[in-house]
């Protein structure tokens, strides 16, 4: 028979107020296998743990109960407790008094009868618990970043830094992400190019830096510490080691199509590099508009390059490394403003989104810098941005702020009144936030010392009138509407998650947020890490970021990654599946939802000599998830610390 | 054509040219309106078989425990468990030689006891006779009604098997079927939660817990049955309607996606409990949900053992309905 302690947490007045503990520690006592109960206002605390070792001592108990808080919280906290007793961890059990009975209630009756209950059960598991022992994992001190922007950059570099090997993986032809599309950056207004640049070919010479770009993590295999990863690296069309980058092709090529990087605003060959900058300066051949590959013509490109670099026939490579670690830098995408139908119709040449902007203005964008109004290249005298488009508004789906747009929209102003200094340049905003070192500061500069004029209202409707476009909006401070012919018209459109993010994070097990942007373990104590062992997140993949943050995430997600591979090995989880094998009659049940792979089929000799099929559990690989024994029609999978024995015997007290 | 005859002519050619080691077939039993299972080893056994409108047992219940290579005689209708087998790893396809009939129908299991033209001593022997069931008499020949077919013969869409090494009876080969009618299952949708209750434990007072259904069941295959099992004692062998209703709710769940309809449990059940409602129930519910139709496709993953991303949620979708 079992010797069982109970400890009832008051938790400050967090259970107390609702729950009569001392209640709930005199029903204990009545329990089975219950030999001493007490309750106490904080069990964690230094006393109250010690309270549980004297009466270890005391009492010879064996196995502990503590009724407190979630045992994600500290679970950990009373296994290290309980192990100083030289007790093994798993002979502890927790009942969670507050999350599920105290905080969900105010009927301190009904709450200590349900608390009474919850005690009632984690006893009865504790009295077939069973003692557990991990086993030490290797650890691959590799680590994968997926995503070249900013932020998969600092993070590949920090961890290059620091001594250990990183692969980065970028889809599009080269790094640089949303930065190298900018053109000034807030609030220090230097260019945006001249401080991204150095880090991508840093990035590009750092011999523990492997880069593969135009490619795509296909599927991840595995667990923290020993992920397997399958990238396809798509075909570019081009050896790489023979291409000098010299740009001949692309100067030939006669197809022209809107380029993605330029948003639209400029053009590119069937044969390109996105941007001038670009790392690996070497091209890629878009196969859906190139002439050879639509028609079977042209091969100007082929004829020309003085390297023969071009190759046509070039396939797909799908590789597989191992890792131990994965930082996700996937970024995010630009809010679609042709939802706003109101705003002329969702489209018109003079109205731009705040990202087409940048282009038009940037010295190596499509005008060269020069600010022109799309539909008749003339310089525009009136421009008005809209700030939240696609942000806080309920009705798109997006209530939440984007945090970028006030600081960019404020940049932008600056930058056209630098270039255009009789312009009038107005400003709808709701309202305008600029929480950051110097931020508002900037914001103060663009309105006083630039003369934006700031309106605080929102546009009700755009629409063409001879070549100017007009604003309709309202002045909620002045309380008038307010009517304005503009020139052009720029949209801070929204950040939003990637539209393939959900794909990625089924990929990877990690969670989304109702927007499907990546969510972190804890919104304030695990910012970066994910519900997943060994997966970090940097960047605007998990909340919309400006560069400060997205550099300060990209190094902190680095900084986790760094701390799992300074660890000499891994314990493995002690709570696996195990498969009784006399039992199991190999219908594999287990091995079709095992999302580890960590099921295996085995043939084992009966006494008499014949052969079956069974299934096995890899300890080493298994994550504990239960899948199998939920699975498993005979029962015969237990997760050990929660084995069936375990679970029926608290169903049967729950039912008492 | 004479399917016994073409039946026995397969079989013992099967066994002389050791292309099996086994065949599970039926064979006449101690009374003439019985057919009992047969497995036999000797190509003489193979004079002894018979296919029938008595046939009605599923031989695939037997085919773990039979040598192998074995060959199982199977109707449209069993071949599905067989299906079923074969993706859960039970046998491999190369460990049976499906010996497939074509079938217009088996009487229910009481047909011929209640029938008030002839006594059941009378009887003599019962054929089919171009798609009708007739009763050989010493006092005449009968023929017996629609109705005394079993419930899932006359919503029949699998008459000839559709896969096969062999097929007896001649005709065309079947078609992959799509889902069954499920029988008698809306009368049961259309009732109260209340009233199900009700039917549900009067039907489950009568059970006696002797486990025919269980041991009928092709699908019934674990080594150690959950309810037969110790540590834990999930549910105790107390005959009381409400430990019977948890019992068979087991089956139930463990069955779901998996349950062919061939009704052996209800066929075996000696105290009448329609325990092919329950099953039709679950098979007609993760149909609709998930789309599967079971024991189609040897290659098919089960529905419950699949996640696609459109696979609805429960509480949507389920949500407001009398289950």
């Amino acid at each position: 028979m079992p010797r069982i302690g109970v400890f009832i947490c008051h938790c400050g007045i967090n259970i107390e107020k609702t729950v009569d503990t001392a209640k709930v520690a005199e029903a204990a006592r009545s329990f089975p296998g219950v030999v001493f109960a007490a309750d106490y206002k904080y069990m964690c605390s230094d006393p109250g743990q010690n309270m549980i070792l004297d009466a270890i001592r005391e009492y010879n108990l064996d196995r502990i109960v503590v009724g407190a808080c979630s045992p994600s919280l500290h679970e950990p906290t009373f296994q290290a407790c309980v192990a100083k007793a030289d007790l093994n961890p798993y002979f502890f059990e927790m009942a969670n008094l507050r999350e599920q009975v105290s905080w969900v209630t105010h009927d301190r009756e009904m709450a200590t009868e349900k608390a009474i209950q919850a005690v009632r059960m984690a006893v009865a598991k504790a009295g077939k618990s069973e003692p557990l022992a991990s086993q030490s994992l290797p650890i691959t001190k590799k680590a994968l970043v997926i995503g070249g922007g900013i932020s998969g950059i600092q993070a590949a570099l920090d961890i290059a830094e620091a001594g250990f090997p990183v692969i980065l993986v970028e889809r599009e032809p080269s790094i640089g992400g949303r930065m190298a599309q900018l053109d000034k950056t807030f609030p220090t207004l230097d260019c945006s190019a001249c401080i991204l640049t150095p880090k991508m070919v840093e990035a590009a010479r750092n011999p523990n830096i492997t880069i593969h770009t135009y490619a795509e993590v296909e599927n991840v295999a595995g667990f923290i510490g020993n992920f397997e990863v399958t990238i396809r690296k798509k075909a570019r069309s081009i050896d790489m080691s023979k291409c000098t980058g010299c740009g001949v092709c692309y100067e030939k090529c006669p197809v022209k199509v809107p380029n993605k990087f330029e948003e639209g605003t400029g053009e590119r060959k069937a044969i390109y590099v996105p941007f001038p900058q670009a790392v690996p300066n070497k091209p890629v051949i878009d196969r859906e508009v190139c002439l050879h590959f639509t028609k079977g013509k042209c091969g100007i490109c082929a004829k020309m390059c003085p390297a023969e670099a071009v190759v046509y026939n070039q396939e797909d490579e799908v590789i597989t490394e191992k890792v131990g670690a994965i930082i996700v830098a996937t970024g995010f995408d630009l809010f679609d403003t042709k939802r706003y139908e109101e705003y002329a119709g969702g489209a018109h040449p003079d109205m731009i989104t705040s990202l087409q902007f940048e282009r038009l203005i940037n010295a190596s964008g499509p005008t060269q810098g020069k600010l022109r109004r799309p539909s008749d290249g003339k310089e525009p005298e009136t421009i008005v941005f809209i700030q939240c488009v696609g942000s806080r508004d309920d009705k798109m789906g997006r209530p939440y702020c984007s945090r970028i747009c006030c600081m960019y929209t404020a940049k932008q102003t600056i930058l056209v009144r630098e270039k255009f200094p009789n312009a009038r340049i107005f400003v709808f905003f709701m309202d305008i936030r600029t929480a950051g070192k110097n931020y508002e500061e900037f914001c103060r500069r663009a309105i006083e010392d630039y003369n934006a004029e700031y309106i605080r209202g929102r546009v009700s409707k755009i629409y063409p009138s001879g070549d100017k476009l007009i604003v309709e909006g309202s002045d909620t401070i002045l309380g008038r509407p307010v009517e304005i012919a503009a020139d052009l018209v720029v949209l801070a459109a929204g950040a939003e998650a990637r539209a393939d993010a959900k794909d990625l994070a089924r990929m990877l097990g990690i969670q989304t947020d109702q927007y499907n942007f990546f969510s972190e373990a804890h919104a304030k104590l695990r910012p970066v890490e994910t519900m997943t062992g060994g997966i970090f997140l940097a960047g605007a993949c998990q909340f919309p970021r400006d560069i400060p943050d997205c550099v300060a995430s990209a190094s902190a997600s680095a900084a986790k990654a760094l701390a799992l591979f300074g660890k000499p090995e891994l314990a493995s989880l002690p709570t696996v599946a195990k498969v009784d094998e006399s039992r199991c009659s190999g219908c594999m049940a287990c091995l079709s939802v095992c999302p580890y792979s960590a099921v295996t089929m085995e043939e084992v000799k009966n006494k008499s000599g014949g052969i079956r099929e069974v299934a096995r559990v890899n300890p080493g690989v298994c994550q504990g998830c239960g899948a199998c024994a939920a699975a498993c029609n005979a029962g015969v999978i237990d997760l050990l610390g929660y084995t069936n024995e375990q679970i029926a015997c608290q169903v049967d007290a729950a039912l008492l | 054509m004479d399917k016994s005859k073409n039946l026995r002519e397969t079989a013992k050619t099967l066994l002389s040219e050791g292309a099996v080691k086994s065949i599970i077939g039926y064979k006449k039993g101690r009374f003439p309106f019985y057919l009992q299972p047969a497995i036999i080893k000797d190509p003489e056994e193979a004079a002894s078989l018979v296919f029938t409108p008595l046939s009605r047992q599923n031989l695939v219940s037997f085919i773990k425990k039979a040598a192998k290579p074995v060959g199982v005689v199977v109707k449209g209708c069993d071949l599905r468990s067989l299906v079923d087998l074969l993706q859960e790893h039970q046998i491999g396809r190369g460990d049976v030689r499906i010996i497939g009939v074509t079938c217009a129908g088996v009487l229910k299991g009481d047909a011929l006891e209640h029938d008030p033209r002839f006594k059941p001593a009378e009887i003599k022997d019962v054929v089919e006779d171009d798609g009708r069931i007739k009763v050989i008499t010493s006092s005449g020949e009968f023929e017996m009604p629609e109705d005394s077919m079993m419930e899932k013969c006359r919503s029949c869409s699998v008459h000839a098997p559709y896969l096969y090494d062999d097929l007896i009876g001649g005709g065309e080969p079947g078609k992959a079927p799509g889902p069954p009618a499920y029988p008698g299952v809306e009368e049961i949708e259309k009732m109260t939660p209340g009233e199900k209750r009700a039917f549900w434990l009067d039907m489950f007072s009568r059970c006696i817990r002797c486990n025919a259904c269980r041991q009928a069941c092709p699908l019934c295959f674990c080594e150690e049955c959950v309810m037969d099992e110790a540590k834990p004692r999930w549910v105790t062998a107390e005959v009381d309607p409400v430990e019977n209703l948890f019992a068979h709710l087991i089956r139930i769940y463990h069955s779901a996606g998996r349950c062919v309809s061939c009704g052996e449990c209800e066929r075996a059940c000696p105290v009448g409990i329609p325990l092919s409602l329950l099953y039709n129930k679950a098979a007609k519910e993760v149909n609709e949900l998930f789309g599967y139709n079971p024991g189609v496709d040897p290659e098919a993953q089960p529905a419950m053992l699949t996640y696609r991303l459109e696979d609805p949620e429960c509480k949507s979708c389920l949500g407001g309905r009398n289950l």
